[in-house]
């Protein structure tokens, strides 16, 4: 890369053409708005320069990375320049139509629906909304006030003020507009207000123009209801059928900007939400068929004036179904959601999280942003509670530590030399170190799938630190409780309560990223045994974990300890709370032992098929065996515990070298079985004892989904059994299913290939 | 690089076979070579239709210079006499201070009616070799999730998906990110820089 050099310094050095210093220091970026005096043309100054340059030779400011590469824009490229004029084309606004039928109005606003949605589902307010002619002709000319939010259309003879068709643009478009907008401005609010991933999930850029802001809720609604009034009165004359079409269309725009507008405090204390909304979303649905649609009233053309950094791009709008079904699902899942306000106990509100996001499709960015603001917003756990209420809560559901480290009275000593004022001070340690950890793993859980793998990938490596660094401050408690140790495995051992609680979390979390791996269709299907193998690895870790746990859940305390004359009566758990804690377990070891079995029964399954070269592995000439484990072990290689097994152990242990294929087959029915009975088990219990009060249909469903994989599995056990037996492999065909069954455990599914049909008769023989 | 400008390394393939792949070679007088530089090897213009013409997304003139300036001995061409009918595009550099030394694939084309042929793994081939050869610890690359041709190019020359990108391009796309180790990390430090790259929110 050349520097500048000769009489082509000299010319560059004249251009001054930015502020940026040359010798590659940040520059200072000041942006002012161009008058006529502060241009200037360097055209000739530029021409100039270039003579001083040889063909291949560059200047490069060593600040100009890839990113700015790739950002930058070619000015009078198509592609890229989204104020270039095609031949022909005029830079003056493109005239819009002004209908006259309302038919016409509810097709703009069914369009204008089907641009939102299209918003609401990723694509740009450039490529959507803002590319309908009315939408600009409103905002364009930035109104500060309702009164000048209002369209300036060029006088027409069929709508004379006053007239119906004058009425239809601008009162019922106007209020439908105004509306729309105005929703788009609060759901914007909301997705900034959380974490979600810009561009990614959900484009929030406005390109400077105001959303309506200024407006008030009830100062659209205002408007809104103005417009219904007009079509109800008798200066109206159109069709009843119309007139509903219409009616509910402003309708649902007031109702659903209310929703959207609500305060979490509102929502905590009004729960019947979103019903009018659901309500008139059917009879927009039913007077569909009404419109009719308008599509010169959307154009390209407004990009080029909105103040964007990136190259054109085009419309986007969905079908009207599409939209329909995305708006319907939104408010049916922002109803839903206020479900968790209902607060039945930690473990219930995350397997509500669990099962709410796992969804197919997943609920949208905005129902998931919300959910984000409903469990912590206003830093306060479902608008009432304290991070630390929630968090205890789990500890105490899951591991059940001894009474004294929740004693109130612990809170009330002062003496840092007491014993209640250190285990306050470890307990304050606990539960400002855990509580972050454990909202981000809720928040976390609400990111779209393919983060929520990979900051999961981030947070285990948090998690394993945490829970050393818990076993530390356990052994410290332990002391200042008096903790009686017991008999657990042939060793004198402590309960270790608060570690144990975050190894447990940790070790889902790892499960987590691997079962995400197959629902995103990260791993190749000669991986599968291996990935299975990991997750029956760390399954097993977590089954002997919760034994431990079960052995010590609310672990006594000498009976001379100094805490005993002091204890609060009401802290101490009850039969009940100790019982409960106990079918926590007990149930968690049933779901992990299900879970287990049908691990183990796939990675038999899928090694039997390598085996068979029904699942073939590529040639890869490049890298090797090890490497390719060495990155797929990639976010567990720092875990502590459980920790990942050398290449050649972890080969032999998935292989099995040493059992014959039908064998490894036997096994992998024995364990579908296994799996099968487990699952039936779960199935039976209530939706309490399963922790999902908050989600009953969600978490039956997945139930029934995991069941339908365990019995895939034994179908194919059986054909491949079958096939082996009567000598029939080569006829044997294997497709992977990764749709009908639990995405986290896809199934192959074995078929007979067609044979060529014998002919009747030898062909020699027939003459 | 923004996640949503990424570059779309994009090629279709057929079945491989590697024996009619020269025959077909010879025939059509096919041949590979290294970019360079600009001064000699005249077919920036031709490249950047080539690349334009296949994928989605445009890229300025600054993107091509940014990489063929910096890594054109990693820039391979096909051509068949003297048409371009090919290329990939590469570069090679740390990723970040006391990272891995990290070959990236930015952009892999083959003209449509030369596809099946095996040019595009050919290409790849040349640019890892060469990656290696200037001690490359691992390549990486993205490609759009329904891009099957091109994700079965890489994963027969031994590259793994490591993670899923959600929406990472203009066009609304997921992208799977594919990784290929040629080298081991064996102390802790190197590990940890891995680990903490895996979570890195924009790293290319």
């Amino acid at each position: 890369m050349a520097t500048n050099s000769g009489g082509f310094s000299d010319a560059f050095a004249r251009l001054h053409v930015s502020e940026r210093a040359l010798d590659g220091q940040q520059p200072t970026v000041t942006i002012t708005s161009p008058t006529a005096a502060n241009f200037r043309d360097v055209t000739q100054l530029f021409r100039q320069a270039c003579q001083g340059l040889d063909v291949g030779q560059l200047v490069k400011d060593p600040n100009f990375t890839l990113f700015e590469a790739v950002g930058a824009l070619e000015i009078m490229d198509p592609k890229m320049d989204s104020g270039l004029l095609k031949p022909g084309e005029e830079d003056a606004p493109p005239d819009i139509y002004q209908p006259v039928l309302p038919e016409e109005i509810i097709g703009i606003m069914d369009q204008l629906l089907s641009s939102e949605m299209s918003w609401h589902d990723g694509a740009a307010l450039s490529q959507t909304v803002f590319t309908c002619l009315y939408i600009d002709n409103l905002l364009s000319p930035n109104p500060t006030t309702l009164e000048e939010a209002r369209f300036s259309l060029p006088p027409s003879g069929a709508h004379q003020p006053g007239s119906p068709a004058y009425q239809l643009i601008h009162l019922v478009l106007r209020a439908y507009c105004v509306g729309l907008v105005k929703c788009c401005d609060h759901v914007n609010r909301q997705i900034l207000a959380e974490h979600t991933y810009e561009e990614e999930d959900f484009v929030t850029q406005t390109y400077n123009v105001s959303l309506l802001e200024f407006l008030s809720v009830p100062e659209v609604n205002r408007l809104l209801v103005s417009a219904i009034e007009y079509i109800d009165s008798p200066a109206a004359t159109w069709p009843n059928n119309i007139k509903m079409a219409l009616k509910a269309r402003l309708a649902f725009r007031k109702l659903f900007l209310t929703e959207l507008s609500r305060e979490v405090k509102e929502m905590v204390e009004k729960r019947l939400n979103w019903d009018g909304c659901i309500t008139l979303l059917s009879t927009i649905g039913i007077t569909r068929n009404l419109g009719k649609a308008v599509p010169s009233v959307f154009s390209i053309a407004v990009q080029r004036k909105l103040a964007s950094t990136v190259p054109p791009r085009p419309i986007v709008q969905i079908p009207f179904e599409e939209a329909f079904t995305i708006v319907s699902r939104l408010c049916k899942d922002a109803k839903e959601i206020l479900r968790i306000l209902k607060y039945a106990g930690a473990t219930n509100l995350i397997t509500f999280f669990l099962r709410f996001t796992a969804r197919k499709p997943q609920p949208s960015t905005y129902v998931r942003s919300l959910l984000q603001t409903l469990f912590y917003g206003d830093h306060k756990v479902l608008g009432t509670m304290s991070i630390k209420q929630l968090l205890l809560d789990d500890v105490k559901e899951l591991v059940l530590p001894a009474d004294d480290l929740f004693d109130p009275r612990n809170d009330l000593s002062e003496m840092p030399s007491d014993t209640r004022f250190q285990i306050r001070q470890r307990m304050d340690w606990f539960v400002e170190r855990a509580g972050t950890a454990y909202i981000t793993m809720y928040r976390t859980i609400c990111q779209n799938r393919s983060r929520l793998r990979r900051n999961l990938c981030h947070l285990i490596v948090d998690w394993d630190s945490m829970q050393i660094e818990c076993e530390e401050i356990d052994g410290e408690l332990q002391q200042l409780i008096k903790e009686e140790p017991v008999l657990h495995n042939d060793n004198i051992s402590y309960a270790f309560s608060l570690s144990s609680w975050v190894y447990y979390y940790k070790l889902k979390q790892m499960e987590w990223i691997i079962f995400l791996g197959f629902e995103l269709d990260v791993y190749l299907p000669h991986e599968f045994a291996g990935m299975y193998w990991y997750l029956q690895y760390f399954l097993r870790t977590r089954l002997q974990h919760l034994e431990r746990i079960r052995h010590f859940i609310h672990p006594g305390v000498a009976p001379d300890s100094p805490l005993a004359a002091t204890r609060t009566p009401e802290a101490v758990a009850s039969a009940q709370t100790i019982a409960n804690a106990q079918a926590t377990v007990n149930f968690t070891l049933l779901e992990a032992a299900a879970l287990q079995e049908l691990c183990s029964a796939m990675i038999y399954l899928y090694t039997a098929l390598a085996r068979l070269d029904l699942v073939k592995t590529p040639p890869q000439p490049y890298s090797t065996d090890s490497l390719r484990y060495e990155l797929r072990m990639k976010p567990f290689l720092t875990i502590g515990c459980p920790d990942v097994i050398p290449f050649n152990d972890f080969k032999d242990l998935v292989e099995n070298p040493e059992i014959q294929t039908l064998e490894l087959l036997d096994l992998a029915s024995e364990n579908t079985k296994e799996g099968r009975k487990n699952f039936d088990l779960l199935s039976k219990m209530t939706a309490a004892s399963s922790h999902a009060v908050l989600c009953e249909e969600g978490y039956r469903l997945n139930l029934r989904e995991y069941l339908r994989s365990c019995i895939g599995a034994g179908v194919a056990i059986v054909m491949l059994s079958k096939a082996i037996k009567t000598d029939t492999l080569a006829d044997v065909e294997v497709e992977i299913d990764q749709s009908s069954y639990h995405p986290w455990f896809p199934v192959p599914r074995i078929s007979s290939k067609k044979r060529p049909p014998l002919p009747a008769v030898p062909p020699t023989l027939a003459r | 690089m923004n996640h949503t400008q990424g570059l779309v390394p994009s090629t279709i393939l057929g079945a491989i076979d590697e024996a009619r792949v020269f025959t077909m070679m010879e025939a059509d007088n096919i041949t590979f070579q290294p970019f360079g530089d600009e001064k000699v090897t005249p077919h920036l213009e031709a490249l950047r239709s080539l690349i334009s013409d296949g994928l989605s997304e445009p890229y300025s003139i600054y993107v091509y210079r940014y990489f063929l300036h910096q890594w054109g001995d990693l820039c391979y061409l096909a051509l068949d006499c003297d048409k371009l009918i090919g290329v990939v595009i590469c570069k090679l550099e740390k990723h970040r201070e006391h990272g891995a030394n990290r070959g990236y694939i930015a952009m892999l084309v083959v003209k449509e009616e030369y596809r099946g042929r095996g040019l595009a793994t050919k290409l790849v081939k040349m640019a890892i070799d060469a990656m290696i050869a200037r001690d490359a610890d691992e390549v990486v690359l993205e490609t759009e999730v329904t891009n099957t041709s091109a994700i079965k190019l890489y994963e027969h020359l031994g590259f793994l998906r490591s993670k899923r990108l959600h929406r990472y391009y203009l066009n609304g796309n997921s992208a799977f990110r594919l990784v290929l180790y040629l080298k081991t990390t064996n102390n802790v430090a190197s590990v940890a820089d891995r680990v903490e790259g895996e979570v890195e929110m924009t790293d290319d």
